[in-house]
């Protein structure tokens, strides 16, 4: 049973079309991650949603209810802005019980709630600052702690992590997840962050110029993206595309390769066509012997501390291996490598979608 | 000879703060200093040699057998009463102004002009718009038929400044408009959408988040509607040249100077203003200052 159903829904200011005819279902407890390029629409899919945008076509269900005419305050959604959006004059605790005292809560009931927002959120010392006496870090759990206190029906998350740190970033996308785990509550949360998607989804959903690209659980989005949009905005460092053909018989030739690819790469029978090979930087491994497919004239190598990622050219073209730390590589040398066939992706050169 | 940076430094802040420091002086200090002297004579506006050293004297008088000269103070209850309209509305129409209708900024524009307008002009408009011909009486006459007239402006009755106080009005709203709007705008798109989600209507929306946000800047007109209400002079001096019951505390005070060649008395008149002033100011900042320190937590 879906929780989330969004049918057929578009969007256009003027004649300038924000959403294209975007559907998709979540059930109860899932973490729906809008991902996509800056400008692609997922902030105005998520005002949709909440009704603060109005006038599109389609339909919006919020647990069982048709919300789409609805007014905002009646969608029972709480939403966390990317820049907070907190009362600057009122303190913390004001903040949070903000809406309760809209909605005539009783005071009891208020404090009971916000006290227990504060204990889940570590608020407790800071209920009686202002916002602008908070860190970004805590500021950022006021703004989930008044979504808390109203116990909607959906979280909505519009890139809440973008205006932290690192560190700080890393931190608090473990504590959204804890969150999660522990409320089970059925979220939606927008990112442009592919790592944050990967990491915080249950359901990616994917989205370009408006139009959806892809539904699919994370790894399933990085193993089987349905074209080369998808495949490159997933992953980092961007996957490697090699320009040739498919021949009719399953093999590909071009950038120096001629190699036979693997049975269940492709998803139909091989067509003759011009195609992609695309190739993740972690699907090689240097070569010892003479089964090198090619060698690589390494520019520069960057450690991450786990692993190197050696940058250079491989028949003219830019691309990035992964190797071990313990290689001793140095710019300048010639690796021979061999690429790992079976977990390549082919894409029509012409359409960009996945053979 | 060399200087090192140091003193460098100090010669060129010096030599920025020469030329300010020395219009300040001249222009401001001097002058002000003078109007504190010549109170306390009884110069007569033309000889310097014949005025005479009288202590407190113009002071006392002022509130002794010169009381008369005081009472057009009383009038600016009229222009006080006048700007807090005009700030409640000029708060309405920027608060209407900035939900980004369309024609927003026309009507902004059209309430602004009176301000800009040269004060001449805007005077003659606003006495064309009440002249017993004039079109508040054409308008009026609309609706009450032929021989509906009212003298607005007739300056033998007290009324008449309710007449003047409509034109400051009409005339300075633009000024709060602008400066109400400028504030609205600094208020984040963000905060709305997350009180409407949570419920708040567009009157919860105005006093638990407008308001609040601009409390400041209408406190800050306020005060200058306040000290400006003391000072009336452009308004009435052009629409009915301040006569009879249209004098104010500004206008007697020249008249005393330059038609009454009582300089002593206008100089002591014009420090008692600046004292009305300076104390209404310190006020505002005591109400402010005790509210922020109530606002602060822990
Ligand atoms: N109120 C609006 N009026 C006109 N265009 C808008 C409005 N809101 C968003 N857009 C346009 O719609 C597109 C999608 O915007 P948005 O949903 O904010 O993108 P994202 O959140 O994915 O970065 C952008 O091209 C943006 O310029
Ligand atoms: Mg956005």
């Amino acid at each position: 049973m879906s929780f989330l159903k969004l049918e057929n829904v578009s969007k256009s200011f003027g004649t300038f079309k924000a959403l294209d005819d975007v559907s998709f279902e979540a059930p109860a407890g899932a973490f729906v991650v809008l991902l996509g390029p800056s400008g692609c629409g997922k902030s105005t899919l998520l005002r949709l949603i909440t009704g603060l945008t109005e006038d599109h076509d389609g339909e919006i269900y919020i647990n069982e209810r048709r919300v789409t005419d609805m007014d905002p305050k009646d969608r029972k959604v709480a939403m966390v802005f990317q820049s907070y959006a907190l009362y600057p004059h009122l303190s913390v605790r004001k903040n949070i019980s903000f809406g309760m005292e809209i909605n005539r809560v009783p005071r009891a009931e208020r404090d009971r709630r916000v006290a227990e927002a504060a204990r889940a959120l570590q608020l407790e010392p800071l209920l009686n600052r202002l916002p602008v006496q908070l860190s970004g870090g805590q500021r950022q759990r006021v703004a989930i702690g008044r979504c808390l206190v109203r116990e909607p029906d959906l979280f909505l998350f519009d890139e809440p992590l973008s205006n932290l740190d690192a560190k700080l970033r890393h931190d608090t996308r473990v504590e959204l997840k804890h969150l999660h785990q522990r409320l089970k509550a059925t979220t939606v949360y927008v990112t442009h962050d592919q790592h944050e998607a990967m990491t915080l989804a249950t359901q990616v959903v994917l989205m370009q110029d408006g139009r959806i690209v892809q539904i699919a659980s994370p790894m399933e989005l990085y193993a089987r993206p349905v074209n080369r949009f998808a495949a490159t905005f997933i992953g980092s460092p961007a996957i490697n595309l090699i320009k040739g053909a498919l021949g009719a018989d399953g093999r590909f030739v071009g950038g120096g390769l001629d190699v036979a690819i693997p049975a269940g790469v492709l998803d139909g029978p091989a067509a003759a066509r011009p195609a992609e090979l695309g190739l993740r930087s972690e699907s090689v491994r240097i070569a010892r012997d003479s089964d090198a497919h090619q060698t690589i004239a390494v520019d520069y190598i960057e450690p991450t501390g786990a692993d190197l990622y050696v940058n250079g050219k491989v028949a003219g073209q830019d691309v990035v291996v992964r190797v071990e730390r313990t290689e001793k590589v140095r710019p300048g040398d010639h690796l021979p490598i061999r690429w790992q066939l079976d977990q390549a992706l082919l894409f029509d050169a012409d359409t960009g979608v996945r053979l | 000879m060399t200087f090192n940076a140091a003193v460098q430094r100090r010669l060129t802040i010096f030599a920025f703060l020469l030329v300010p420091v020395t219009f300040l002086v001249v222009l401001n200090i001097y002058p002000v200093l003078q109007l504190f002297w010549i109170s306390l004579t009884d110069f007569n506006s033309i000889n310097w040699r014949r005025a005479e050293f009288v202590g407190l004297r113009n002071f006392i008088d002022l509130f002794t057998f010169d009381r008369d000269l005081l009472v057009p103070m009383t009038r600016s209850l009229y222009y006080l009463g006048g700007s807090v309209v005009q700030l409640i509305l000029a708060t309405w129409f920027a608060v209407v102004l900035n939900q980004k209708l369309p024609g927003s900024r026309m009507f902004r524009t059209i309430l602004f002009i009176p301000f800009v307008l040269n004060a001449v002009a805007a005077g003659l408009i606003f006495k064309n718009f009440l002249e017993l011909n004039g079109a508040a009486n054409d308008i009026l006459q609309l609706f009450f038929g032929e021989d509906f007239k009212v003298t607005w402006l007739d300056s033998s009755k007290p009324y008449s400044n309710l007449s003047l106080a409509a034109a400051s009005v009409w005339r300075y709203l633009g000024f709060n408009l602008v400066v109400t709007f400028g504030a609205l705008q600094a208020i984040p798109q963000d905060q709305y959408d997350a009180a409407r989600l949570e419920g708040a209507n567009q009157w919860q929306q105005f006093w638990r988040i407008t308001f609040p946000s601009i409390r400041l800047v209408l406190l800050l007109q306020f005060m200058l509607s306040l000290v400006g209400s003391l000072e009336v002079f452009e308004v009435p001096m052009l629409i009915t040249r301040g006569a009879g019951e249209t004098s104010t505390f500004a206008i007697t005070m020249i008249e005393t100077g330059f038609q009454n060649r009582r300089a002593g008395t206008a100089a002591a008149m014009a420090v008692l203003m600046l004292a009305v002033v300076v104390i209404v100011f310190i006020i505002t900042r005591l109400i402010n200052s005790s509210r922020t320190a109530m606002k602060e937590p822990l």
